[in-house]
Parts: structure tokens; sequence; C-alpha cells
């Protein structure tokens, strides 16, 4: 291993971190809504 | 000898799975009414796979919402949705699929019907299956089959999840007229699904969990470096087998304390006539008393 | 013990739904479904209604002549008072103005088809649920409200778009719904088709509600590479009219609605690239254009 369980662990949840926070400046948590909200009938496979 | 007192973790993991199961799905007059939650809750997803197609739905399904970014075309990668997933791994793992989803829950009912059981000890080459799913179904089937404005189909609640049958096609068919009209054979074959993973429910153990979830394969990636993990003290340890013998998902926790198909359901611990297994929570490596550094 | 029966009981309830669905599709899940739904109550409402509606037609349609001489006559302006009267008063009126043109016994004739037409209005309009205010109709979803709203390009768009055509075929949409997307072009044909038979196809995409301009840039560029070019309308989420659009889940959903902007038969899910959709929207563009010529 190169790194012990407890450094990929906090480099993990920083990633983590960051990626939502970057996720959601670029307008993706939008986009999730907008698609949750409503019934995309395909989607969900009805028809 | 010492009465065992089982982690109330793992004494009340019905009851923790009930209340996960109401809490994702908590907007309950929904389903009399055939409309969807659309508060704020929904730019969250939740932990376990849960359609978001669901009326009572308090949140976002994660493998729904993550197939929604990058099947659209503003987006090919989800970031938001990539990061969420990782932050629940790392602090759960397969804690999420063993407590926290409503499917699990529902194939593990179905599991208590009363029937002749076979092993999935033998199948196991079967587990890979999930981690393709993953791979082409939610990842790259909706990156690169695309129409003309880069749009992508989220072909694992299209043709695969059952679970959007059951918590989302269903309950809105039956108050729905409209909707009901609309089933056609995309619908069929999607409720045969369900129908085969009911009855393998009831037959194996968890059929879909092992098999075919992408959220567990996804979840079962971070199972060793969760914050959450098994510890067996190997001093208490007297290799009986029992632990193994116990578990559902075919782990030898003795051999692999954190193994990928792990859903931290207790059922070993439960087994163990030393009182050998516990559940742990923090960082490092915790997973036996050979190594307790932080 | 009690548990695994109860849970048993339940489970083999799923499954009796989901096998009643699996296979033999719309009817028998209809079944299977328990009877006492508000879509179920409302459908029975509005069958009603119709017939109600069919019995103006007859009556209409009995004295054609005659009434053709009237409509001929009448004021052709859409106004405020003329929408909101009873259409039986309305009639009244209008042969009151050409009364000079009608024998006495024409007259009479006249004048008993619009009281019975009065009755019958009075009828439709006790159906409508007790809390329904002015916008009985369209509370109930069976009308759609009035509204005043624009274009895509900004030019302004209110009610007198269900008056000037036969019928209007109104598209439900929003921007990440690839299933609505795809029918975008198939929509353009369907509009350059009905156009010909007084009819207009127009879209409303729930994104581009309170002119929300991202919303709308998105939908133009999706427009405009789908190559429709129908019209796209919009309007204030918080009104009558953007209640009804935001009251739609599913997607995408098409409407038809008549001349006063009355729903014509049942909302079609799913898109029109789709045979069995197409046919299904058909149907409901004749049962409207029938009703408009029985008018």
């Amino acid at each position: 291993m190169f790194m012990t369980k407890k450094q990929a662990q906090l480099l993990l949840l920083a990633a983590g971190v960051l990626m939502l926070l970057f996720g959601v400046w670029r307008g993706e948590a939008d986009t999730v809504f907008s698609k949750a909200i409503r019934l995309c009938m395909e989607c969900v496979g009805i028809g | 000898m010492d009465k065992k007192k089982l982690n109330p973790l793992a004494r009340f993991r019905g009851f923790i799975q009930a209340g996960a199961t109401l809490l994702t799905n908590i907007h309950l007059p929904n389903f009399a009414k055939g409309t969807l939650y659309q508060g704020g809750g929904k730019y969250v997803c939740v932990p376990g796979l849960n359609c978001y197609s669901c009326p009572g739905a308090a949140g976002a399904c994660p493998v729904g919402a993550f197939q929604a970014v990058v099947g659209s075309s503003k987006f090919r990668f989800s970031y938001y949705i990539t990061g969420i997933l990782i932050l629940f791994g790392v602090l759960l793992g397969r804690f999420i699929c063993g407590f926290l989803c409503p499917f699990g829950w529902f194939q593990e009912l179905l599991h208590k019907i009363p029937s002749p059981k076979l092993s999935t000890k033998k199948l196991k080459p079967l587990r890979y299956l999930k981690y393709a799913v993953l791979l082409v179904m939610v990842v790259l089937l909706p990156l690169l089959a695309v129409n003309e404005l880069g749009m992508g189909d989220p072909f694992f609640c299209k043709y695969l999840c059952p679970q959007g049958v059951l918590e989302g096609a269903i309950p809105l068919s039956l108050t729905n007229a409209g909707i009901r009209a609309a089933l056609g054979k995309l619908f069929t074959w999607k409720a045969c699904i369900l129908l085969a993973v009911i009855v393998g429910s009831v037959v194996f153990y968890r059929p879909f969990c092992k098999w075919l979830c992408p959220l567990g394969a996804f979840y079962a990636l971070l199972n060793k470096v969760s914050l959450f993990q098994m510890r067996v003290d190997t001093h208490k340890c007297v290799s009986c087998g029992a632990c193994a013998k116990a578990c559902k998902m075919d782990v030898d926790i003795t051999k692999t304390p954190n193994h990928a198909e792990c859903i931290r359901c207790g059922m070993c611990m439960k087994a163990c006539p030393t009182d050998a297994i516990q559940y742990k929570f923090g960082l490092g490596d915790q997973s036996n008393t050979e190594t307790t550094k932080e | 013990m009690k548990f695994n029966r109860v849970t048993a009981l339940s489970l083999s309830l799923v499954l009796a739904f989901s096998l009643a669905a699996c296979g033999q599709g719309a009817s028998s899940a209809s079944s299977a479904s328990s009877a006492s739904s508000s879509a179920s109550s409302a459908a029975a409402e509005s069958k009603t209604e119709e017939q109600l509606l069919a019995e103006e037609n007859e009556i209409l349609s009995a004295n054609d002549a005659l009434w053709e001489k009237v409509f001929s006559s009448m004021d052709k302006n859409v106004t405020e008072t003329t929408l909101s009267t009873n259409y039986g008063d309305f009639l009244l009126n209008a042969v009151e103005k050409a009364k000079d043109q009608f024998s006495d016994e024409e007259y009479k004739t006249l004048t008993a088809d619009a009281e019975k037409i009065r009755d019958i209005e009075n009828q439709i309009a006790a159906l409508a649920p007790a809390d329904a205010a002015a916008s009985g109709a369209a509370a109930q979803g069976t009308a759609f409200p009035k509204f005043e709203g624009s274009d895509l390009e900004g030019n302004p768009v209110d009610n007198s778009l269900f008056a000037g055509n036969a019928f209007t075929v109104v598209n439900f949409w929003f921007n990440g719904c690839k299933p609505c997307v795809e029918e975008l072009d198939d929509l353009n044909d369907l509009n350059e088709k009905v156009k010909a038979q007084g009819g207009e196809v127009v879209g409303i995409n729930t994104e581009t509600l309170d002119s929300n301009q991202q919303g709308i840039d998105a939908a133009k560029k999706l427009l405009a590479t789908k190559g429709a070019s129908y019209r796209n309308i919009y309007f204030a989420s918080g009104s009558e009219a953007g209640k009804f659009a935001l009251n739609i889940m599913a997607f995408p959903t098409t409407y038809v609605f008549d001349r006063d902007g009355n729903v014509v038969g049942q909302p079609l899910l799913g898109g029109i690239d789709k045979e069995e959709n197409l046919a299904a929207l058909q149907k409901n563009i004749d049962a409207a254009l029938a009703k408009d010529s029985a008018k």
C-alpha cells in the first residue's frame, strides 16, 4: 500500500467534498432537481 | 458464562431498515394523490436505491440522479452525485445496503417467506455482474449513446431498475389513468424483471444486491476504506467457523473483515460464540486488534 | 410468525398488481386497481359533462339551418363577457339581435332551443366541485384557465389563442426530458398538417415559465435543432394557467383543447414519435374537429 488506510480515508473524504461542491457550482444540482421533481416517463420505464 | 448482548444496531436492524424506508419515502399522502414531492429535498440524493418517481420519495435516487446529469446535454460526468456517493461510501460503506436501502429491506422481507432456500456460494462469479451494470448502464451508455443534442437515456433506470416499477410505475398507475394508459412494452419488460427479483429474493438472499445493483457495486468498492468497519478480535476468535456459516453474503469475516460483499448486517456477530466480532467507526485500520493504531 | 403472514399478504398483493400489469397492459391494470380514486370520479363527471355537451350539439344540429343564420349574424368578437356568460344566454341574446331574420315560429323554436341549452349549461356548471371559483372547469383540469403570456419571441399571447383555432394541440415538455425532445420534430410535422384543418400545435415548456431566460434560451436551442417552428408559450407560474402546467407531472403530456379551451378526450402521456401515441392523439383531434363542426 502506498498510503495508510487513514490517509486514503481522509483523501477520499476531501475528494468527496470537493467534487460535491464543484458539481453544485457548475449547476449539476439544478439538473438533478429538474429531473427528480418530474416524471420523465421513459426514464422510469413507463411506456 | 456472560450473557451476550448483541450490538443494538444489529439487534434493531429490522426497525432501522423500516425507519429508513419510511424516512426515504416520507411524503405518504402523495401516494393517494398520485403526485410527486417537488420540494427542496429533491436537490439531494438519498443513500439507498429509491426511485425519485416514487410519490413518497423525499430525495433523488443516487443512480437516477447520476444518469440524469451524465445524460443531459450539458454534462458528461456528475461530480456532484459522485462526490455525495463517495462521502456516503467512505463514511458507511455497505452499511448503507444493510441498514438504509429500502430495496434491500424489500428483498429481505421476501426472503422471510417460507420456501426452499438456495445458497449462492457456488454462484460467486455472478457478483461481478453488478460492476458491469455500473460501468456500462449507469456510466458509459448515458454518456455515449446520445442523440444529436447530446442527450442520453438513463439506461439503468429505463431498462433494468425494478425499484422504479415497484415504487414509481405501480403506485402511480393505481391513481393516474393517463399513466395506466401509457403502460406499454417497456413496462412489461421491467415488470417481469421485478417479478424475477421478487421470486429470486424468496429463494436466494438479496439476489439483486449481490448480482445487479450498481449502487451496491459502488459502495462495495469503498467498503475497504469506510470509516464504519467490522472488527474481529483475534484474541477472542476460536476459529469455529460459525460466522462464515451464518453469513448470507458468503463472506468469511475472519479472513476478510471488510470484504466488498459485506453489508454489515451483523448476522455473524449474532452467531459468534465468543463475541469476537464488533462494529467500529473511525479513521484508520480497526479491523483487528493486532493493528490498533489511529 | 404474525409478521410473516402480514408480509406474505402484502407481498402477494404487490405480486398480484405486477402480474396484472405485466403482459396485459392497460385494461387489466385498471381493473386490478381500486375504484374510488379521484381519477375515476373525475372521469365519471366529465363523461356526464360530455353527454350534456352532446345533447347541446344535438339540439343545435336539429335546427341546423336556423342556427346557421344566427351564427353568421353574430358578433364574432370573443370578449370577456361572451366567455363567462352562460352559453344559452349568449345564444338567446344572439337570437334576439337577429329576430327580424326569422318568422314568429322560427323565433319561438330558436328561443326554446337556447333556453334548453341554458339549462344544460347550468347542469354542467353544477357538476363542477363546490369549491371551484370562477375557474371551475379550469380547476378541474377540464379546461385551460384564462391566461396572459408570451411566446418565446416575446409576442403577447392569451386565451384568444384557442378561439382562433378549431382545436389546439398543447404539448407540455421540459428541457431535460429526452422523450419530449425526441418528439419535437414530429410535433412540427403535426402542426403543418393540422394547419389545413384550422388547428394549431402549441408547446408549453415548464422551464420557461416566469420568463426564465435560461430556460427560454435552452428551449429555443432545442426547438431550432429539431427544426420545430410552431409556437411555444409561457406565462407566470403563479397564475391559474401556471398551476395547470405545474400540476403536470408526467412528460411529455399532450392535450387537445377545443375552441373554448375545454379539454377534448384524455391527455396523452408519451411522445408522438411512437405510432400508438400519435394514433391516440389523432382520435382526440378528430373528436375536437367533429365537435367544432357541430357548432
